[in-house]
């Protein structure tokens, strides 16, 4: 009877290894954008969106499969179908890194954050359930690079961040920031040439070609005429050319136009990191016993 | 320099190869594939001190790496690998030495870590992969040689081979999954994303999926083995060649 069980689970599992072996590599091969544009008479594309290969990574079908295997080996596991309590441990460990992986993918939040240097972003405005205990404010006060020497390629790029007004820390790759549950990690960074534009008491800072209100009136500035050094502004579609630095009468109103200067924009990304602790830390006790189960304990691999 | 002692380094590997194939006597061969290795290791540190940090990061720098690893499994575990078949392992050390040598030279630049690369997780993650792609070669040759004889397989030749192919997918299967869990957790350090579903990450995990089908068999048949085992040898080929050189991702280092 277990002979048959044993039989039952294993072509079970060998099964299902290979709908995901094979699935998994088309998917590597197909762009998800080209399967949901595919012409729908095509014969081709009724077995690829059945095989969810516009959306494999997201979708119900990678998930079951996943969760298939996970009841196989636990069904395995229970009914004594797996011998040997070290085979048992490793079987277990990896239902549970799967289910762990699955717990992260659907349910641990991940985004990103873009802050400009000098700007402040609230942390919670961020998340889907803003609290109150992730109200804090995080501003840029510099973004740095350095370059390997004889190179444009970074060594390193750094945020200094001002932390609820309070804590200055560094973020760096390699260096991530812990706030509670969250993990913030030094992702990637943009360079904008901006204008700060000032007008009686306000000031603002604009990037080329972003249209912003004045006096209810759509000001653009459009370019840097490198050859006459003025900038082309276009105040509700009629073109000027100001003289950067200097006081001029534009939208009713008395405004100086100050840069451009260069901005960096820091991409910070984010991940609730629940349960990913425990996670690595099954996936490093997963290698042992797999190292005891393959290495030391067959006598004739040494 | 670097090329100059390749080439130095091929001609030692020829010589081992020679002696090993006329049948000398067997320490003439033992002692140039020595020197080879010694020239060998010169190489590597020369990459190594000329680009501020260990040849891992190209697919020049990788070949390096693994036919090195090849040489030293050759005369460490010697007693592992038999006599007759140590002629096709210095054939492919020879063949990766010589494509090494051939590459375009913009695939033999050498170029600054990235800020991501600068970790101590690389020098686990790199190594580990090209551990058990060595184990993984071996594994194939002998697949092929079972196949190529189609002994019986309780001839105790063909039992003697099943075990040394039991042994090689053993080492392969482990540093496979030490590769990808290192590799995991350099990920959360560096970005918090320990899975990214990036394609190098995916025919990684292709790679362990094919190769845990060999210890799931209902009935341990030799010639299914050797079948999963070339199987996973040319997922193994894509990941390492064509994710870099076809599909796009994150680990594109060529």
């Amino acid at each position: 009877m277990r002979a048959k069980l044993i039989k039952i689970y294993v072509k079970i599992f060998q099964i299902i290894l290979v709908v995901l072996i094979v699935i998994l590599a088309i998917s590597t091969v197909l762009i998800p954008e080209a399967v949901s544009r595919m012409n729908p008479d095509s014969p081709l594309a009724p077995i690829l969106r059945g095989l969810s290969q516009d959306h494999f990574y997201n979708s119900p079908l990678n998930l079951t499969l996943w969760l298939m295997l996970c009841v196989v080996i636990l069904l395995a596991i229970f009914f004594k179908c797996m011998p040997g309590f070290a085979k048992k441990c490793l079987h277990f460990l990896l239902v549970a890194i799967f289910l762990l992986i699955i717990y992260d993918k659907t349910v641990n939040q991940r985004f990103f954050i873009a802050i400009r240097e000098g700007q402040e972003v609230n942390f919670a405005s961020f998340l889907k359930k803003p609290s109150a205990t992730y109200d804090i404010p995080l501003r840029l006060l510099k973004f740095d690079i350095q370059l390997h020497s004889g190179s444009n390629i970074p060594a390193e790029f750094t945020s200094r961040l001002l932390v609820n007004r309070t804590d200055t820390t560094v973020l760096a790759i390699n260096r991530p920031l812990a706030i509670g549950q969250f993990r913030l990690y030094q992702n990637a960074y943009n360079l904008e040439y901006l204008i700060k534009i000032i007008s009686d008491r306000d000031t603002l800072d604009t990037p080329f070609n972003t249209p912003f209100i004045l006096n209810q009136q759509e000001i653009v500035i459009r370019d840097l005429d490198k050859g006459t050094g003025r900038l082309l502004v276009a105040v509700d579609k009629a073109e000027y050319r100001i003289v950067p630095n200097e006081v001029s009468n534009l939208a009713g109103r008395r405004i100086k136009f100050d840069g451009p200067s260069p901005k960096y924009t820091s991409i910070i990304e984010v991940a609730d990191v629940t349960g990913i602790d425990i996670l690595l830390l099954f996936g490093l006790i997963y290698l042992v016993v797999l190292a005891y189960l393959l290495g030391w304990k067959q006598s004739n691999i040494r | 320099m670097e090329q100059a002692l390749l080439l130095f380094t091929l001609i030692l590997y020829l010589m081992a190869f020679v002696s090993l194939i006329t049948k000398v006597k067997n320490h003439l061969s033992l002692a140039f594939l020595w020197l080879a290795i010694s020239t060998h290791l010169v190489t590597l540190a020369w990459r190594s001190i000329t680009a501020g940090h260990l040849p891992f990061t190209n697919l020049y720098e990788t070949i390096l790496l693994l036919s090195f690893l090849l040489a030293l499994r050759l005369v460490l575990w010697r007693r592992q690998v038999e006599r007759r078949y140590r002629w096709i392992i210095l054939m492919i050390i020879m063949g990766m030495i010589g494509t090494a040598l051939l590459i375009p030279s913009s695939y033999k630049a050498m170029r600054p870590l990235m800020p991501a690369l600068d970790s101590f997780w690389m020098y686990l993650h790199v190594p580990a992969y090209f551990f058990g792609y060595m184990a993984l070669i071996l594994a194939f040759i002998y697949s092929l040689i079972f196949l190529w004889q189609g002994k019986n397989e309780s001839s105790s030749e063909a039992a003697n081979l099943l075990r040394r192919l039991d042994n090689e997918v053993r080492i392969a299967f482990l540093f496979l999954n030490v590769g990808l869990i290192t590799g995991a957790i350099w990920g959360y350090h560096s970005w918090g994303n320990y899975w990214a579903w990036d394609v190098k990450e995916v025919w990684a995990l292709i790679n362990i999926l094919t190769l845990a089908l060999y210890f799931h068999l209902l009935k341990s048949k030799g010639i299914k083995k050797a079948f999963i085992v070339i199987l996973t040898f040319m997922t193994v080929v894509f990941t390492y060649f064509g994710v870099s050189l076809l599909l796009k991702g994150i680990h594109s280092y060529l």
